[in-house]
């Protein structure tokens, strides 16, 4: 016995090595250019800690770390699948390892215990059964999946070997010991297949010994190899679930400064540099490789690209700097990083359009927007590895102000179609409104018709607005976006100083991008500044009667924009306004909200693989079709931009309308006195 | 007519060596447009805006915007002057400005206040080709404009 326990020992040592392994990986964690990796884990523990002390992460953990709730809602047959999986190896770990240490501590329970033998083997069969049942799912995806790896088939394997080799030693322990049907058969499973050994008339004794070790060296070496497969998303998993249920401040990594010395792409571990947070480091561990996001993504829909997903993302992101487990190295092939499988790294990375809808459908809830703009950072700032055109967006920001390299002194043009606009409009000194126009609006022809619209809204509103004109800078949004978020800070430097200039108390937007920069990058929540949306502004108006829709409206359905609707939660204002527009005929999009498509133009893929943008739009235009709305009305000037030109590209006779159009064209503006005054009481509910 | 592989540019015109922008003198002023070169680097032409007519501009300060495949960008007058018409064909059908690039792809016609010495920098004549070779093979080399036999410019 001593052998065993010297091996179970040896078992244990490699499990404990795996896990110090994983934790040191974590370790490695920390802003980029900045050494505070020990600094990041506490952070980390922090949050989880913390995270656990209030009800709704405690409740995220019992009900999708436990009962899997996500994995419920996404697919039933996954959902049972790993239901059986994960709670018969739960019911049995304790049985098989623990059951005989019970009987020895005077405790009376045995293995022959009716009920023990009878959920034993109940327990058995469900492994084998989840294990079948997700084989068969491998071997017949019924949709595109992540490329199974040796890993996965190891893992299912050894599950399988440990539950079919419970059963045979357990017939050999029966036909040792000559257990009666009367007390084996509450194991029916192994009391049955010992009657189909019987014949066999091996020597008993030795068949059970050897049966015994070979499950015992199994279960030993399963144990060891947990922390270094992708069973280790047994604690990840449920950490992680714990940790992002909780809501943060910022969802998105804070802007770090590339102040360190960017390093050769091939170059080892340990000299890189870590845009990762610690918790993001678990979450790497913590996927499951279940390909929902794969399944999720437009972007793999119109490509076909695995590395474009987040599963893709990590799989090769472990690849590449995952040197801590010896072991995974040798079962995965891991034997060096070559320059090609950065390129295809890369490649993947920057073809992620960044809009977070793989979030919804994680069953681990990894917050895959803001991992995937971690590994951004660390491959553009760190590395210095990005596409090429995303380089020279980065010199146009900083030469002209803008990432299109249009002249900035000529940022307003758009204002220079409108007839009776104020003559100080662009030149205040003093402004209660600044409307922060963005860069696609100010410049795009496609859709400078938006800023037009919502200034004449906002004039019409009797707002006192100002335009910073040539000196608004972009927002930062693509350079955050593309990794490059060190170089945004001067921009963000620059605009506050205008904001603080004009003393605008409300900054309104068209742009959910820039929106969404302004409220999670600058500081203005310390300033008392007000942020509001183009939606936001619209529907306030509409709700208090200073604006009202006339009757005749048309089928009309909305498309929910990633950063003003996943990316800021705003899906109701928008709504609102077209049920006032259009009380009969409005039609949801199919699927929308949290679900909702992405466009294609988002996380700058634009500037360097329009196909794919194209690509990734006609899955949006597809759902937009089968609404058989005549008017699709969005509230983002990229998305307007990508999806009229795509619809535009299918001959499709739906009009694309932006909502500080659509509030132009078919609403009525009532004086302020007659509407009660309401506009003003309402601000109060904007964002603060 | 000056030719460098599939780019025709007429001598007769004047040209922005930076924008790629030509003008044309006419009687009521300056016709201008977007050069076979400029058309087919900035790729296929979706959206056009024109400062509405009776504006004033700048030389080299832009009278409209341009949207296409490869470019967002403004289009830069080749003289000063006030915008006295408009394309609306090309507004109505931007891609005339990649496919009719010196008929009936022009944007604006422009009357000018200064002509002689805003003309005194743009090319024209014999100085069109060397210009336009030297672009020709500035942008082949930079990877902004791929090799003549991937090329689908009209």
């Amino acid at each position: 016995m001593w052998i065993f326990h010297g091996l179970a020992a040896l078992s244990l040592l490699a499990f404990t090595a795996g896990v110090a392994g994983r934790i040191r990986f974590w370790l490695r964690a920390g802003r980029t250019g900045a050494a505070g990796s020990r600094g990041g884990v506490r952070v980390a523990v922090r949050t989880s800690v913390g995270a656990l002390r209030k009800p709704r992460a405690l409740r995220a953990l019992a009900v999708d770390g436990l009962l899997f709730r996500r994995l419920w809602r996404l697919s039933r047959y996954r959902w049972l699948i790993h239901f059986l999986l994960a709670w018969s190896f739960v019911g049995l770990f304790p049985i098989g390892s623990l059951g005989d240490m019970v009987a020895s501590l005077g405790i009376p329970l045995g293995k022959d215990d009716p009920w023990f033998a009878a959920i034993n083997d109940t327990l058995g069969l469900g492994l084998i059964a989840g294990v079948v049942l997700a084989a068969a799912r491998r071997l017949f995806p019924g949709a595109p999946r992540p490329a199974t790896a040796f890993d996965d088939g190891l893992v299912l394997g050894l599950i399988g070997l440990l539950a079919l080799g419970g059963f045979v030693l357990e017939a050999g322990r029966y036909l040792e010991d000559a257990v009666p049907a009367s007390t084996g058969g509450y194991a029916y499973a192994g009391h049955a297949l010992s009657l189909a050994l019987e014949p066999l008339g091996a020597n008993r004794e030795a068949l059970h010994e050897g049966l015994w070790w070979s499950h015992a060296l199994l279960a030993l070496g399963f144990i060891a190899y947990i922390p270094h497969s992708k069973l280790f998303h047994i604690f990840t998993a449920p950490a992680t679930i714990v940790r992002n249920a909780a809501p943060t401040s910022a969802q998105f990594p804070a802007p770090s400064t590339p102040d360190a010395t960017p390093v050769a792409p091939t170059a080892a571990v340990g000299t890189g540099h870590w845009a990762l947070r610690a918790g993001q480091m678990m979450e790497l561990d913590a996927c499951i490789r279940c390909g929902k996001c794969m399944r999720a993504c437009s972007s793999f829909q119109a490509r076909g690209d695995e590395g474009a997903t987040l599963v893709g993302m990590i799989r090769q992101r472990r690849n590449l700097f995952d040197v801590t487990s010896p072991l995974a190295g040798v079962l995965g092939g891991r034997n060096g990083v070559s320059a090609e499988q950065w390129e295809r790294f890369q490649a993947g990375v920057f073809s992620c359009t960044l809009c977070g809808r793989c979030e919804q459908f994680c069953p681990v809830g990894i917050k895959t927007r803001g991992l995937a703009m971690a590994l951004r950072l660390e491959l553009a700032t760190a590395r210095c590895m990005m596409p090429k055109n995303l380089g020279v967006a980065r010199d146009a920001v900083a030469e002209e102000g803008n990432v299109f390299r249009f002249p900035n002194e000529d940022r307003a043009m758009w204002a220079e179609f409108l007839d009776d606009i104020p003559a100080d409009l662009m030149d205040k000194d003093h402004a209660e409104v600044l409307y922060f126009v963005g860069c696609v609006s100010s410049f795009s022809p496609a859709v400078q018709e938006i800023p037009q619209a919502f200034l004449q809204v906002l004039l019409k509103a009797g707002m006192d607005v100002a335009l910073l004109a040539g000196n608004e800078r972009c927002c930062g949004f693509p350079l955050i976006m593309g990794g490059l978020a060190g170089d945004a800070r001067a921009l963000i430097d620059h605009n506050m100083a205008e904001l603080r200039r004009l003393g605008a108390k409300l900054v309104v937007f068209n742009c959910p991008s820039c929106y969404y920069t302004w409220k999670k990058y600058y500081p203005v929540e310390a300033e008392g500044i007000r942020l509001a949306h183009a939606s936001e502004v619209i529907n306030d108006l509409v709700q208090s009667g200073r604006l009202v829709f006339e009757s005749g409206a048309m089928p009309v359905t909305y498309h929910d924009p990633c950063d003003l609707g996943r990316g800021l939660g705003v899906y109701d204002v928008p709504r609102d306004v077209l049920k006032r527009f259009a009380p009969a005929d409005y039609i949801e999009l199919t699927p929308s909200r949290e679900a909702a498509l992405c466009c294609g133009g988002g996380g700058d893929v634009e500037m360097w693989d329009p196909d794919l943008v194209a690509g990734v739009n006609t899955v949006l235009t597809d759902a937009v079709l089968t609404t058989g709305a005549g008017l699709l009305v969005q509230a983002c000037p990229q998305c307007k931009r990508v999806t009229q030109r795509g619809l535009e590209s299918r001959g499709a006779g739906v009009r694309t309308l932006d909502i500080a159009e659509l509030a132009l064209e078919f609403g009525t503006f009532v004086d302020e006195t007659v509407a009660g005054g309401a506009a003003q009481e309402r601000e109060s509910a904007w964002h603060r | 007519m000056a030719q460098v592989k599939e780019f025709f540019l007429p001598d007769d015109l004047y040209y922005d060596r930076k924008e790629h922008i030509w003008g044309r003198i006419e009687a009521d002023g300056v016709r201008a447009g977007l050069d076979a070169f400029g058309a087919c680097a900035a790729g296929t032409f979706a959206y056009i805006k024109l400062l509405p007519k009776g504006r004033q501009v700048q030389k080299g300060r832009p009278f409209g915007s341009m949207e296409a495949g490869k470019y967002v960008g403004p289009l830069k007058a080749p003289v000063s002057g006030t915008i006295v018409e408009h394309n609306q064909e090309v507004l109505d059908n931007p891609r005339l400005a990649n496919t009719d690039h010196y008929d009936h792809g022009w944007f604006v016609v422009i009357a000018p206040s200064n002509l002689d010495a805003d003309l005194a920098d743009l090319a024209h004549g014999g100085g069109v080709l060397p210009w336009l070779a030297a672009e020709v093979k500035e942008y082949e080399e930079g990877g902004k404009l791929k090799p003549q036999e991937e090329r689908e410019c009209a």
